[in-house]
């Protein structure tokens, strides 16, 4: 009764019904009301990974290799063991900067570069290629086998059909039609699936189920529990080789399949894109870490037993091991279980080709194609208003093409393959991303250059020793290309490359694939250097669980809201772009009216919200068209660089007004040690004048008590007494004028005639003032030598006077008491008048010369004899030639006379002779 | 108290332990053309090694779930 058109309408009926769930989801998805925001969806999701290459070839490699199908799925437990902090930095890093696909990931992790992007999706689209006819051979091959009912008859003995008589191309238009209507519904900032998704769950349930069934049915049914085929088995003398893992291919490919299950996990696009992109909230990956390889658990259980259970009861190889899950039930005519397990395989192969051609189509319109037509400037892509229906027809046609390529190969390749060794060169191509994207995550110093040469040597190395061979074995190249080299070149024999030999072809091509793309990698990384968006991204995935990893952006963005909303919405259409800068204003707390400039934050959230629908290259590429990056702006780049010297330079006009007031501060320090120092020279001069004040008062007052004690005092006597009273009275007055006019002129008080006089007329009234002098002294005698033709002086006539007396009468106090002779001179040289007074007495030391000008310093011994002057004479003509510009000294040596001289400015104009010009 | 971090290391010696008992040196304690209730010794020890691996995974993720906002 299992007639081709009741096979066909159940398929359909299926495939109807996941339409229906993948209608619903999306539909509670727009609600709002998730269904797939659990970990059990979650993990059902990740089950993608169980294809029809677990459904039907893993019994196929049991049967030839015993427990050599396990390693692929013991990989993925060991990956998930360490999902926690892998997959969950991945998902992690995804999230915040809207990673769409692997190509997204590595693009944007090296700098954002869309030429690393477009390789990463070349890749995925030829490794993944071979997988997907894998599929759609499964189906067709099921469908064939099962339409035979009740005979077993292998799809190779029906010979070759028409493309038309052809299931797998029935079933490559259905699936293209699916993947078109849930995977390309709208573009999605997201990027998530939810219809999808839950048609994928689904699908996991539907084959597990079925396999279990098989697997009960067989082991139970068939025979008597997992002992007693195994039993039966060890009686059969070819198969107990398979109890052994040296049977069942040795070591080396036990650890490279269990390493190649490990990355293919993760790095398979539709891995990446059920685990990280579609993955809702990252706290379910804590369930699914150890939910998923209990699935992968359960669907292996019976593997063995039906594996076993086929090649008894089919001995002599006549019926492919691939089919032994259909076979089985059909040979013993439970045509119901036949079809269920018929339905399971088609689930498993839908659910594969469904995710990897959505995969596929984000990463080849987001990361190959829009970078190059934006980049093409004639089609002015760029000022296009709304390109969100050219992205979709994009992705709409590469799922077309992806299935019709994958069909091509099907028929190219033919029945030459295993199903699981299809499946192989696919994940050796995946193991490719695992170096970028392991060393990317962990280590900010993996460069783009190293990740260019690293998969692009991998790739290469991968083509030639798993793809081309693959042709080659097929008929469509030589087949001593094989076995002796192209061209005879041994060395570069596909399967033994550089003479390795003994290894599996999987095996083989591992290891030199991560030779190269390991080696590159790490070289170049070390030997190149990053740009600035490189080590921005670097740092930015490495750190990502740090806080503030909000991107190293030092650029000011010169764009308003409203250029970033029109970019957006061009790309993600308006609506979807109002409920962003919805949520960017909830979230930035502030409003962003469109006039406004859009700051570093709106712009690197914008960029990423685009990076959601046209990849993060594309939306660099975007961004900079609206943002005018400023970083290439010399100007803003001055700019940034004036505001930084400008705190250079405040910061060192601080230290100089520190300095600045650190000195003012020694200053003023300096200045009260000079007030002390003054106060204490005030005190001492006090005490001193004092002092001097008294010398002649007691001299004054004893007379005077002599001359009142002793009334018969000789009249003789009593006048010289009272001479001398008179003389002492005279000094202290004297005393008290100089006192008086030494402080006036101190404080500054003194009132100054100065006027432009002859100073042969000054000379002349200070001799007649001290003519009396050398009248009283008449053994001293006066020489002078005054020309009649001095210029002009301006002074203070009577302070002038003061000071020639002053020197006059030392003078004459001091010179020769027998043969006294006291010289006056005057004479103009060069601008100055200079006077001198010169007298023979004793003389002056050299060490005494300052001495003299000092308050209250006479030479001579104070204690022997009787002081001759106040001691303020010569201060006071310090005080009085310093007022006049001049300067005064002395010459002298000690019994050879002194000369004191003094000189004073010539007056600067003779017409000058207002006086009050010069009063002070 | 629990020291933060301590989900990472419970997984990172699980990962160690797995990758041992799953290693050739084990493995070929139990590569023998033996049985033991009528099921392959390689057969048993891989799927018994397997259920245990996902118990104590399953034990480890979810024990530790009061600390997960702590992680990291």
């Amino acid at each position: 009764m299992l007639q081709g058109w009741i096979i066909v309408g159940v398929a359909f009926v299926y495939l109807c019904i996941l339409f229906a769930i993948a209608y619903w989801g999306d539909k509670r998805s727009d609600e709002k009301r998730s269904i797939i925001s659990n970990p059990y969806i979650y993990t059902l999701s990740i089950a993608v990974y169980c294809t029809s290459w677990t459904f039907y070839g893993s019994v196929g490699r049991a049967a030839s290799a015993g427990v050599g199908f396990l390693p692929i799925y013991l990989g993925p437990t060991l990956t998930f063991i360490i999902a926690w902090f892998v997959l969950r930095k991945i998902i992690r890093i995804s999230k915040v900067n809207r990673i769409t696909s692997i190509a997204d990931f590595i693009a944007s992790r090296y700098g954002k570069s869309s030429y690393l992007g477009g390789l990463v999706t070349i890749i995925a689209v030829v490794g993944i290629m071979p997988y997907i006819s894998l599929q759609l051979r499964a189906v067709s091959t099921s469908f064939t086998v099962l339409s035979q009912y009740p005979d077993i008859v292998m799809p190779e003995k029906l010979g070759s059909v028409s493309v038309f008589a052809d299931t797998a191309f029935y079933v490559s238009l259905f699936l293209a039609a699916f993947a078109i209507l849930f995977g390309t519904r709208h573009i999605d900032a997201s990027e998530h699936h939810e219809g999808m998704v839950a048609a994928i769950a689904f699908e996991s349930v539907i084959k597990l189920l079925a396999f279990l069934a098989i697997g009960i049915f067989v082991t139970f049914g068939i025979y008597d529990g997992f002992g007693d085929i195994f039993s039966r088995a060890q009686a059969s003398e070819n198969l107990e080789k398979l109890f052994t893992i040296e049977g069942a291919g040795g070591y080396s490919s036990w650890a490279s399949l269990t390493l190649l299950s490990m990355a293919a996990i993760i790095f398979l696009p539709r891995q990446f894109q059920v685990t990280v992109v579609e993955c809702v909230n990252e706290a379910h990956l804590r369930k699914a870490a150890w939910l998923f390889p209990l699935y992968l658990f359960l669907i292996n259980i019976f593997v063995l037993p039906i594996a076993f259970g086929g090649l008894l009861r089919f001995p002599g190889g006549s019926v492919n091991a691939d089919t032994f899950v259909l076979t089985l039930p059909m040979v013993e005519h439970y045509e119901g279980l036949a079809l269920f397990a018929f339905i399971g395989g088609l689930s498993a192969a839908t659910g594969m080709i469904i995710v990897a051609t959505v995969a596929l189509s984000t990463m080849v319109s987001n990361d190959l194609v829009m970078p190059v037509l934006l980049r093409l400037e004639w089609l002015r892509l760029s000022e296009r208003s709304d390109l969100t229906g050219l992205i979709l027809s994009i992705r709409r046609t590469t799922i077309a093409l992806v299935l019709l390529l994958g069909y091509v190969y099907v028929r190219l390749i033919g029945e030459s393959y295993a199903l699981v060794s299809i499946g192989l060169v696919s994940f050796t191509a995946a193991a490719q991303f695992a170096p970028a994207i392991i060393a990317g995550i962990f280590w900010k110093g993996a460069s783009r250059a190293g990740a260019v040469a690293g998969l692009g040597a991998g790739f290469m190395v991968w083509a030639y020793t798993l793809l081309v061979p693959s042709f080659a074995r097929s008929g469509w190249l030589p087949e001593s290309f094989l076995s002796d080299g192209p061209f005879g070149i041994t060395i570069l024999k596909p399967y033994a490359l550089f003479w390795l030999e003994g290894l599996d072809p999987i095996s083989h091509a591992l290891f030199w694939t991560m030779v190269f793309n390991i080696g590159l990698l790490l070289i170049l990384s070390l030997i190149t250097s990053q740009s600035v968006v490189e080590r921005s991204q670097a740092v930015q995935f490495v750190d990502i669980f740090r806080e503030t990893s909000g991107g190293l952006r030092i650029w000011r963005g010169s764009a308003t809201i409203l250029e970033i909303k029109q970019l957006l919405a061009r790309f993600i259409g308006r609506r979807r772009m109002e409920t962003s800068f919805e949520k960017i204003e909830q979230t930035l707390e502030r409003n962003l009216p469109d006039d406004s400039l859009a700051g570093v934050d709106v712009v690197s959230i914008a960029e990423r919200q685009l990076a959601g629908a046209i990849g993060a290259a594309s939306a660099r590429i975007m961004v900079a068209t609206v943002v005018r990056e400023e970083m290439h702006d010399i100007d803003e780049m001055m700019e940034i660089l004036d505001e930084a010297s400008q705190v250079i330079e405040y910061s060192r006009q601080l230290e100089e007004k520190s300095n600045q007031l650190q000195i003012a501060t020694d200053d003023l320090k300096a200045a009260n040690t000079r007030l002390q120092e003054l106060d204490k020279l005030k005190d001492g001069f006090v005490s001193t004048v004092s002092h001097e004040l008294r010398t002649p008062l007691t001299s004054i007052r004893s007379f005077s008590e002599i001359i009142y004690d002793n009334a018969e005092m000789p009249k003789e006597q009593e006048r010289e007494f009272l001479g001398i009273i008179v003389k002492e009275s005279e000094r202290l007055s004297r005393l008290i004028d100089d006192i008086l006019d030494i402080a006036k002129m101190e404080s500054g008080k003194l009132e100054w005639q100065m006027k432009v006089l002859d100073p042969k007329q000054v000379i002349e009234e200070a001799l007649a003032a001290t003519a009396g002098l050398f009248r009283q002294n008449d053994k001293v005698r006066l020489l002078t030598d005054l020309p009649d033709d001095l210029p002009s002086i301006c002074v203070d006539s009577d302070r002038l006077v003061q000071v020639l007396v002053n020197l006059i009468s030392n003078a004459v106090k001091f010179c020769d008491t027998i043969d006294g002779k006291v010289w006056i001179t005057a004479k103009a040289e060069k601008a100055n008048l200079q006077v001198s007074v010169r007298d023979n007495g004793i003389g002056i030391a050299p060490q005494e010369h300052k001495k003299v000008f000092e308050r209250f310093q006479q030479v001579g011994n104070p204690m022997t004899e009787k002081p001759k002057g106040t001691g303020l004479g010569l201060p006071i003509c310090v005080e009085i030639i310093r007022h006049f510009d001049g300067e005064i000294w002395v010459d002298s040596q000690l019994g050879n006379g002194a000369t004191f001289s003094f000189y004073i400015p010539l007056a600067p104009d003779i017409n000058l002779s207002n006086s009050d010009r010069f009063s002070h | 108290m629990k020291r933060p971090g301590i989900l990472n290391e419970r997984h990172a010696a699980l990962f160690l332990f797995a990758i041992m008992v799953l290693s050739p040196p084990f493995l070929f304690i139990f590569d023998k053309s033996v049985q033991f209730a009528g099921i392959p010794v390689l057969y048993l020890y891989l799927f018994v090694v397997w259920a245990l691996l996902i118990a104590l995974l399953a034990f480890a993720s979810e024990l530790s779930r009061p600390e997960r906002d702590r992680e990291e």
